[in-house]
């Protein structure tokens, strides 16, 4: 079964972000009626984690997953963090802007986690440029290589990484406005309803990166 | 056209696209914005080289005045007092005499006993519909044709 | 695990409401305001369109008020940056304002955070301001979001 899931959104709890969860499931009903598929979305909202919040009841009246992650800032850009656990949470100041980015891969790896840096290819705040300047990463084989809030040069840069590595690629909207959602999407080879379950997906490398229009002849489901 | 345009909550829809409506900002526009605060020319969104002092490449529209702008636009196509709430985020530079397209789509619909409001996405792009100048929200109370 | 930037500001601010104006709506301002922006509705330019609109006079557009905001809110003393820039604006108007109306605000520091962007690290400053007028009513909320960067 394959799995179209947005893995970047930020909703209100995010300071930038102008948009409610249920925004975002409503108008994920628009692009389902207009031949688009998209099954769930993570909410990676910026530099914390709500382990309280709980949209169970609205994934259920509106048919979308919704799963929780984080976008975090870190010396080395900002990072996407899959299956956060309260151990994470302790080892890990989410609001350290200057964290150092490699220890919070290691990290998460070690809680059970995943972390995959966001929008590699933005000027000034993408890995790209902290490897232009000599820094390794050696826990980073996968990046976020379409980010819909990025520009088209931004993204061809992440592309370019991407072949020039072997690094694998996912997709997300980085939306911050209701109709900004899915406007990318990572397609899953896997079935996904958890946390865990897609960082068993991202381990087993079976996904790849799409642009909402390229899921019009996907049948729903 | 503004006074003729008036919106009820029946004519939209969730996921209804208005728009981009295209404008342009001259410098003599600024000027005058600026006099307003009594900030006088030259100043960075006025005057080339005040603009270069703070690292800017060339004089910019100022955030309020941006918004003055997007909500003339809000007015235009909702009428005098739909505007119940206008919330942005200035994300990038808005430069002058260059076009301005602003973009409104319907994110949510919902009446409840305080009325019927209408929850617009709002940008605002250069020509290239590249990373927005500006993001944002609106929420716009309106009248029921029942 | 200690946080790395560094940056001082006066947290006596918080919960201090900081009053501000009169401000005077005459009928110049708005002229100049809705000249400059375009603004051709009637009742934002003729006094009597706004009368015969149901208003008590020549009204205001709706985030006119954001103007008074701008310059009269306290210094934070903020050890941080050298930069700053309108990083976001919101305003909700509650009542019409129009010529001849005087108001007063009261603000207070919401907020201040630390993020980065392609720009580096920055530091944002969130005020509230209430504006009424002078028969009490509030007339717009308004939210300020000023960004100091390195």
């Amino acid at each position: 079964m394959t799995t179209y899931l947005d893995l970047h959104c930020h909703s209100v709890a995010s300071d930038d972000s102008r948009a409610t969860v249920e925004q975002y499931l409503k108008f994920i009903q628009v692009l389902r009626k207009r031949g688009f598929t998209i099954d769930g979305i993570v909410l990676t909202e910026h530099r914390m984690f709500d382990f309280d919040a709980d949209y169970s009841q609205l994934a259920t009246e509106y048919g979308v997953i919704v799963l929780k992650g984080a976008e975090l800032d870190t010396r080395f850009g900002h990072m996407l963090v899959y299956n956060i656990t309260a151990g994470l949470a302790r080892d890990i100041d989410f609001g350290d802007v200057k964290m150092d980015g490699r220890e919070l891969i290691k990290a998460a790896r070690h809680h059970g986690g995943y972390v995959v840096p966001a929008h590699p290819g933005r000027f000034g705040i993408g890995l790209v440029e902290y490897l232009e300047q000599g820094e390794t990463f050696d826990g980073v084989s996968i990046v976020e290589r379409v980010n819909a809030g990025s520009k088209p040069e931004e993204n061809e840069r992440a592309e370019a990484l991407c072949q020039r590595t072997g690094y694998l690629g996912t997709g997300g909207s980085d939306a911050h406005l209701a109709s900004h959602i899915g406007r990318a999407v990572t397609e899953f080879s896997a079935n996904i309803r958890s946390e865990p379950e897609l960082v068993e997906a991202l381990v087993s490398g079976d996904f790849r990166p799409r642009y909402i229009q390229e899921t019009a002849a996907v049948s729903v489901g | 056209m503004s006074q003729s345009a008036k919106l009820y909550f029946e004519d939209v829809e969730l996921g209804d696209e208005i728009g981009p409506a295209i404008l342009s900002v001259a410098g003599d526009q600024v000027v005058d914005f600026c006099s307003l605060w009594g900030n006088p020319a030259p100043n960075r969104f006025t005057d080339q080289a005040e603009a270069e002092k703070v690292g800017l490449d060339a004089p910019i529209v100022p955030g309020i005045m941006t918004m003055a702008l997007i909500s003339r636009v809000l007015t235009d196509w909702a009428g005098v007092g739909a505007v119940a709430d206008l919330d942005l985020v200035f994300r990038g530079t808005v430069p002058h005499n260059q076009p301005l397209h602003v973009g409104i789509q319907i994110s949510d619909t919902d009446q409840d006993a305080a009325g019927n409001h209408v929850q617009c996405d709002i940008t605002m792009t250069g020509p290239v519909p590249d990373r927005p100048y500006v993001i944002g929200t609106a929420r716009l109370d309106l009248p029921s044709r029942h | 695990m200690p946080t790395e930037i560094e940056y001082e500001y006066d947290h006596s601010l918080y919960g201090v409401e900081h009053e501000s104006g009169p401000f005077d709506v005459t009928r110049e301002i708005i002229d100049t305001y809705v000249r400059s922006v375009g603004e051709d509705n009637p009742v934002f330019i003729d006094p009597d369109s706004a009368r015969a609109a149901g208003y008590a006079n020549q009204v205001a557009p709706p985030t006119l008020c954001a103007l008074f905001e701008r310059g009269e809110l306290p210094d934070i003393k903020l050890k941080f940056g050298r930069r700053q820039f309108h990083g976001g604006q919101r305003v909700e108007p509650r009542a019409p304002i129009v010529v001849g109306d005087r108001l007063t605000a009261s603000s207070h520091l919401k907020d201040v955070y630390t993020k980065t962007g392609r720009s580096g690290t920055m530091v944002h400053v969130v005020w509230e301001t209430t504006f009424s007028n002078q028969d009490g009513v509030v007339v717009a909320d308004v939210q300020r979001s000023q960004v100091v960067r390195e």
